[in-house]
């Protein structure tokens, strides 16, 4: 379980809704440092197809990664649809920024009422997911973002072939 | 055959003759028209005659009416003393011839006074009239009644006319009856009571002197025996003639009846004679009634200017005119005498030069025969000549009259045409008029669409308006987002800070709240603005569709109506150019169709001349074989064929007289030749004038061919 999670069952939880790629995204709030507009990336060489770039953030580098292709997922949409937003993650690994296309709003949620799908427990405890939840909107997908940054790889496998 | 048989000679003898009888049936007939004028003339001679006699019976009996009224009025009779009264009788009669006796009797009718004085030697017996009464007679009844007889407008009133042929006072008086006449009349008192009634007796003797007097008239006018008569109702009065001892035997009775039948024995003359007394006038003609002579009856009634209505006295003329006749057929015998005589000195003298002339008449004869022979020749050729003039003339004139009849169709047609340009103007001018209403219509058309550009411009100003509108709306749909994301941040900020930051998560809801529904309005204004943009844009593009489209068309019109415009000016003016032609050309044709009749007139007029000059031939042809005929009667009449040596002499130069009888019937020949030729030139005068006129017009009057007289 991640502990970034609350854990009190009575508490009710924020989750930040978004939707990249025409899915509809959920976060816990008290990850996301900051909301900004999406600026245009600065591409960085032999890096993976998810990770856009850099961006400034008023004076500080942060990455940005897509999260389509962080999923490595080919039945999400390809259609190129402009991001509107970055969600700044302060993790571990420093602030990365995650591109989505519409930040949804603000949504509550207890905890009972997060699921988890029937069998991918892997995928939660491995993959960053947190879980299912039922909002008003319809299911979301609950995203653990700094486990997302964390397990990011930025290099892409081609360089990692190179050098080795 | 007899005729011919018959010598020079003869035949002028029988012809003189046959004149002879001719002029002596002649005077017969006009000596009997003349012996009709004449009875007729004596007829109205006659009757003037009896006119004037009744005239002066009526005047004569006038001076009666005067003379029995003058004494009615005297004032003797108011001293009732019978002999004061019959001296006034007596005075009265011996001062007027012309009554026998006067008598006067009372009111009651008795006897009063007479004039005692004998008459004419016949004494009157006064006595006889002692103590007689004549209450019961007609003339007392009616003098005291007042009925008279003439018209009170004539002054003459209070006389009764009495017819006196058997009278009582007349047998007192003569012993026997007497024709006369009786005048009565009432005389008045000074109170207007009647004294009595005064009345004449009336002798003959005026009428005696008027029949004398018209039966002188009558004898100055030449006719053999004059009568004359003066009837009444009674029968006759009174009768003269101018042949005593014939009057005798006419008169021999006295009666008026007998005279009548005597001298009107025919029903007619009889009832003239009694209409004659009833106041009618008649009039009768008898022939071979005494001694084979002829006597005219004339029956007057007396006039006496109408205020004698009741007096039925006549008179009758009666004279014999056979005298005159028988004169007038003794000059007749004398003259067709003196004309027989005449018409036989005349054949002899004929007969004397019938042979001279007759040798004269031969050598013209011949001289004749030989000219017209050559004539003839002369006639034929022209007749020949005629004859292709007139089948040319024939040809002619059915060409002119095709001619003709193309020209009336075409002055016809040509009418119509006139009237269909002027119509086509009218039209044409009506489209160009219409066409320039159009081009007005077309810019009025071209300014709207000005103003639609304008209104175009105007939505490409909103068009852009309405971008910097959608541009305006897309900023403040980014700052909207800002803001957004700005309470998201203020929501994960307070979230950050736990419980110390509920109170800013209340002003991040309601900043979201705010940016929510500012985000919706701003949603719905982009979707507003979108539409309305894409519905000005549609609109826009519709009317700048539709302006070039119209632009192109109405430029398109417009370059058409000025064409059309062209196009209707100069079809116009073509068509009063050819109405002005036409116009111009459509006297030139009726001139060409005038000239065609008179030209076709012309034809008939010389077809007319050609079948009178083919006449003119064959009567000449005719007077050819006569002159032949002639000259062979003369030439077997003319004894001893000494004619014919003649005319073979004639023939010759030789003889004096047969020179100038050639001499004369040459020029007689050249005289006929000239005649025929002026004639002939005068008949074609007019055709020449017309074939002169159609040069003149330029109208071909040479007959077609034959193919196309068949078309035509």
């Amino acid at each position: 379980m991640n502990t970034d999670f609350p854990k009190s069952t009575e508490q009710r939880d924020k989750f930040l809704l978004f939707k990249c790629h025409g899915e509809l995204f959920g976060a816990p709030l008290g990850v996301i440092r900051e909301i900004v507009p999406f600026q245009r990336p600065l591409r960085v060489p032999n890096t993976h197809k998810h990770y856009l770039g850099i961006v400034n953030i008023r004076g500080d580098v942060v990455g940005a990664i897509d999260l389509r292709f962080w999923f490595n997922d080919e039945r999400i949409s390809t259609k190129v649809i402009e991001s509107q937003a970055l969600l700044v993650v302060e993790s571990q690994a420093g602030l990365m920024g995650i591109a989505v296309d519409t930040v949804v709003g603000i949504s509550e949620l207890f905890e009972q009422e997060i699921e988890t799908p029937t069998g991918m427990p892997e995928m939660i405890t491995e993959g960053g997911m947190i879980g299912i939840g039922k909002f008003t909107h319809g299911l979301a997908t609950l995203l653990n973002l700094r486990a997302l940054c964390i397990a990011t790889d930025v290099v892409s496998e081609h360089k990692e072939r190179r050098v080795s | 055959m007899f005729w011919k048989s018959m010598s020079l000679r003869s035949k002028l003898v029988l012809l003189s003759m046959s004149g002879i009888a001719v002029l002596a049936l002649c005077f017969l007939v006009q000596s009997f028209s003349q012996e009709k004028e004449e009875m007729v003339r004596s007829q109205r001679a006659l009757e003037l005659q009896a006119d004037i006699f009744s005239q002066k019976s009526g005047e004569i009996f006038k001076d009666f009416y005067f003379d029995v009224q003058r004494l009615s009025a005297s004032s003797i009779f108011l001293t009732e003393s019978k002999e004061q009264v019959s001296n006034l009788l007596n005075q009265f009669v011996l001062n007027n011839k012309k009554y026998d006796a006067a008598l006067f009797v009372d009111g009651l009718g008795r006897f009063q006074a007479a004039n005692g004085i004998s008459f004419e030697g016949r004494p009157l017996q006064i006595k006889n009239l002692e103590g007689r009464t004549y209450s019961d007679s007609v003339w007392f009844q009616k003098a005291i009644k007042g009925e008279f007889s003439e018209s009170p407008a004539q002054g003459l009133t209070g006389s009764f006319v009495e017819d006196v042929n058997i009278d009582s006072i007349s047998s007192a008086l003569y012993g026997t009856t007497q024709h006369g006449l009786g005048f009565s009349r009432a005389v008045y008192g000074l109170n207007g009571s009647i004294l009595g009634v005064l009345t004449l007796r009336a002798s003959m003797r005026p009428f005696t002197d008027e029949l004398s007097r018209q039966l002188q008239t009558l004898q100055a006018q030449n006719y053999l025996t004059s009568h004359l008569y003066l009837i009444n109702s009674s029968g006759l009065v009174l009768s003269e003639a101018a042949s005593p001892e014939r009057f005798a035997r006419i008169t021999a009775g006295s009666n008026a009846d007998r005279i009548l039948r005597w001298n009107v024995s025919t029903q007619q003359g009889q009832q003239a004679a009694s209409d004659s007394v009833r106041g009618r006038s008649g009039f009768i003609f008898e022939a071979d009634r005494l001694d084979k002579n002829t006597r005219a009856w004339s029956f007057q009634p007396i006039k006496n200017n109408g205020f004698l209505e009741d007096l039925k006295w006549s008179v009758i003329v009666s004279a014999e005119a056979s005298d005159m006749a028988s004169d007038i057929l003794a000059q007749r015998l004398w003259l067709g005498a003196a004309f027989i005589v005449t018409a036989l000195s005349i054949g002899l003298i004929t007969y004397g030069f019938s042979r001279t002339l007759s040798k004269q008449i031969a050598d013209t004869l011949l001289r004749v025969k030989e000219e017209g022979r050559s004539l003839s020749d002369f006639c034929e050729n022209f007749s020949g000549e005629l004859r292709r003039a007139g089948s040319d003339s024939v040809e002619r004139n059915l060409f002119i009259r095709s001619a003709a009849a193309e020209v009336d169709s075409l002055s016809v047609l040509k009418d119509e045409s006139l009237g269909f340009v002027s119509q086509s103007r009218e039209h044409v001018r009506s489209l160009a008029d219409r066409s320039t209403q159009s081009e007005q219509a077309v810019q009025r058309v071209s300014i709207e669409i000005a103003l639609a550009q304008r209104a175009n411009e105007k939505i490409s100003q909103l068009e852009s308006s309405l971008a910097e509108a959608s541009r305006k709306v897309a900023q403040l749909n980014e700052i909207v987002f800002k803001a957004k994301l700005i309470s998201y941040n203020a929501n994960i900020e307070s979230s950050k800070a736990g419980i110390h930051g509920r109170g800013f998560v209340l002003v991040a809801q309601e900043l979201e709240s705010l940016v929510d529904g500012t985000d919706v309005i701003l949603k719905e204004i982009l979707t507003e603005l979108s539409e309305g943009k894409t519905v000005l844009a549609e609109g826009a593009v519709a009317i700048r569709r539709s302006l070039s489209d119209s632009t192109l068309l109405i430029e398109d019109i417009v370059s058409k109506m000025a064409d059309a415009k062209r196009e209707f000016d100069a079809l116009a003016e073509g068509l009063d150019v050819a109405h002005t032609a036409m116009e111009t050309k459509i006297p030139s044709v009726t001139g060409v169709r005038d000239t065609l009749r008179a030209v076709e007139e012309s034809l008939i007029h010389s077809q007319a001349l050609m079948t009178d000059f083919g006449k003119v031939i064959h009567s000449i042809n005719e007077t050819g074989v006569r002159i032949d005929d002639l000259s062979q009667a003369l030439s077997v009449s003319i004894k001893g064929g000494r004619v014919r040596q003649r005319s073979r002499r004639v023939g010759q130069p030789s003889g004096s007289g047969a020179t100038l009888s050639g001499r004369a019937s040459e020029l007689d020949s050249e005289l006929v030749r000239s005649d025929v030729v002026d004639r002939l030139a005068q008949k074609m005068r007019p055709r020449l004038v017309v074939e002169a006129e159609a040069e003149e017009l330029d109208v071909n009057t040479e007959p077609r061919d034959s193919k196309d007289l068949r078309a035509g």
